[in-house]
């Protein structure tokens, strides 16, 4: 499968390469450039997962709620984000909101973004997790005594966590794809950093060929992972 | 032991499952719950045990009312041991850790205290070579098993099974009614609804019949499987008798 992608892949950029001139020696004195903005991605989306993880949690939760201002809270917030295309929240996050504040430092207010962005999302995955946990499981845990953080934590959340990690490798490699629209607020991340390089030495194709290697090498081993994880997972229960 | 209803009323919904129900039942170790399914067995089991409230009405235990607070019949709960029917366990657990989470948890003993405990009574219940294995790798009769283990582990005062042999085959059935009289000679105080009439009449010294939420009639085994009973007895036992 994946040698499948790579093959084809390859024969594309063969087929460029053979009809375009190449300048790969201007581009690679730039190759400092590429491998911070390619670090920078491989941060911001680690770093992202991270903060989402906890705040798509406290949403899941908040939406399992009793309290029913806060359950629609949780609603409004999810359908707001799910709502709207992520460079609309970058751009009005970053130009409104950051702006207003105060917020200056692009790399924390990217990250904020992106996390907020990706918590929606989250949420939904922890909470149908959490809602695949049959009723017979959680009248057991209710039968020998258990209080309700004791059923989250010894019941629900384990087996939870079997339904949750498949789709949340998956976004792992959203993060890391979806990070390259935060180029457009100027964070120089890996996308910004090969269209700086591609102005500077005006190679196109060996500017955005190694952009698009660059997110591929990350990509297809987390769906690899991701699809291992639902393999390993449907078995046992 | 001395069961009281006073006034009981459950519903789901709309839906009216026990209506106004008054009853004093007294037993001295066991008390068998007959009747058709969706007569109203397992929700009288659930009353008993605190897993649901009445919607209106008290219930008494020796004298002594159920509370209303959830905190109040939590600690009523951990104080019973409970089986259902069927997916008692925690899938994601060994058979040990499921008999020790409730020690640990809710009992506050020692993981040391705890593992010991689990293993004794798993061993004594002849499931001692599974302990480690989970409840997927188990029959169902072990599993049965097992969660009987886990209920009898804190030692509580009274036993609540519902229809604990209903998803078994015979065998497993034979294996687990084994158990139960096994706890019943021990002198454990039991409450179970069941479907195995010859069980629930060697066993259990009260039967009561129920049916559409109501507890049709009450009494010793002998009285309650002779021609003696009502005629909405009679017509149960022929119907369930006939093949």
């Amino acid at each position: 499968m994946l040698l499948t992608i790579l093959a084809g892949f390859a024969a594309i950029c063969c087929w460029l390469l053979a009809g375009s001139l190449s300048n790969w020696e201007s581009v690679w004195r730039y190759r400092q450039v590429f491998l911070s903005g390619w670090l920078l991605t491989i941060l911001i989306a680690a770093v992202s997962l991270v903060v989402s993880l906890v705040l798509g949690l406290a949403v899941a939760l908040a939406r399992r709620s009793t309290f029913l201002p806060l359950r629609s809270l949780a609603v409004l917030y999810v359908e707001l984000i799910r709502g709207s295309p992520l460079l609309v929240q970058i751009l009005f996050f970053w130009y409104v909101v950051a702006a207003q504040l105060g917020l200056t430092n692009r790399l924390f207010v990217g990250i904020l973004i992106l996390s907020a962005f990706s918590a929606a999302y989250l949420a939904e995955m922890i909470r149908a997790g959490i809602e695949s946990v049959s009723e017979s499981q959680l009248e057991s845990a209710r039968a020998i005594g258990l209080h309700p953080t004791q059923i989250y934590r010894y019941v629900i959340f384990p087996q939870a966590i079997r339904q949750i990690l498949p789709p949340l490798a998956g976004q792992l490699a959203s993060l890391i794809k979806d990070s390259s629209l935060l180029s457009v607020i100027g964070l120089s991340e890996f996308t910004l950093s090969a269209q700086q390089v591609n102005s500077a030495t005006f190679s196109t194709f060996e500017s955005f060929l190694p952009l698009a290697l660059g997110y591929l090498i990350l990509t297809l081993p987390i769906s690899m992972f991701s699809r291992f994880l639902e393999h390993r997972f449907r078995y046992e229960t | 032991m001395k069961l009281e209803f006073q006034n009981v009323s459950v519903a789901f919904g709309s839906h009216m499952v026990i209506d106004r129900l008054s009853l004093t039942l007294e037993f001295s170790r066991t008390l068998a719950l007959i009747g058709p399914s969706g007569g109203g067995k397992s929700t009288l089991l659930r009353l008993i045990a605190g897993l649901i409230t009445p919607t209106a009405g008290k219930i008494l235990i020796d004298g002594s009312p159920l509370p209303d607070s959830e905190s109040d019949l939590r600690t009523h709960r951990s104080a019973l041991g409970i089986v259902f029917q069927a997916y008692n366990l925690f899938p994601h657990l060994s058979a040990l850790e499921n008999v020790r989470l409730p020690l640990t948890a809710v009992h506050r003993l020692s993981l040391a205290e705890a593992s010991s405990r689990a293993m004794e009574i798993l061993d004594r219940f002849r499931l001692g070579s599974h302990a480690h294995k989970k409840p997927a790798a188990l029959s169902g009769g072990q599993r049965q098993r097992v969660a009987i283990a886990r209920a009898v582990a804190p030692d509580p005062g009274l036993l609540l099974l519902d229809e604990p042999t209903s998803a078994l085959d015979p065998e497993m059935t034979a294996e687990v009614l084994d158990l139960l009289a096994e706890l019943h000679t021990t002198g454990r105080r039991l409450i179970l609804a069941t479907h195995e009439m010859g069980f629930g009449r060697t066993i259990a010294d009260q039967v009561a019949f129920v049916a559409n939420g109501r507890v049709i009639q009450w009494g010793p085994p002998e009285e309650i499987f002779s021609e003696r009973s009502s005629p909405e007895i009679q017509g149960f036992l022929s119907r369930i008798l006939r093949y």
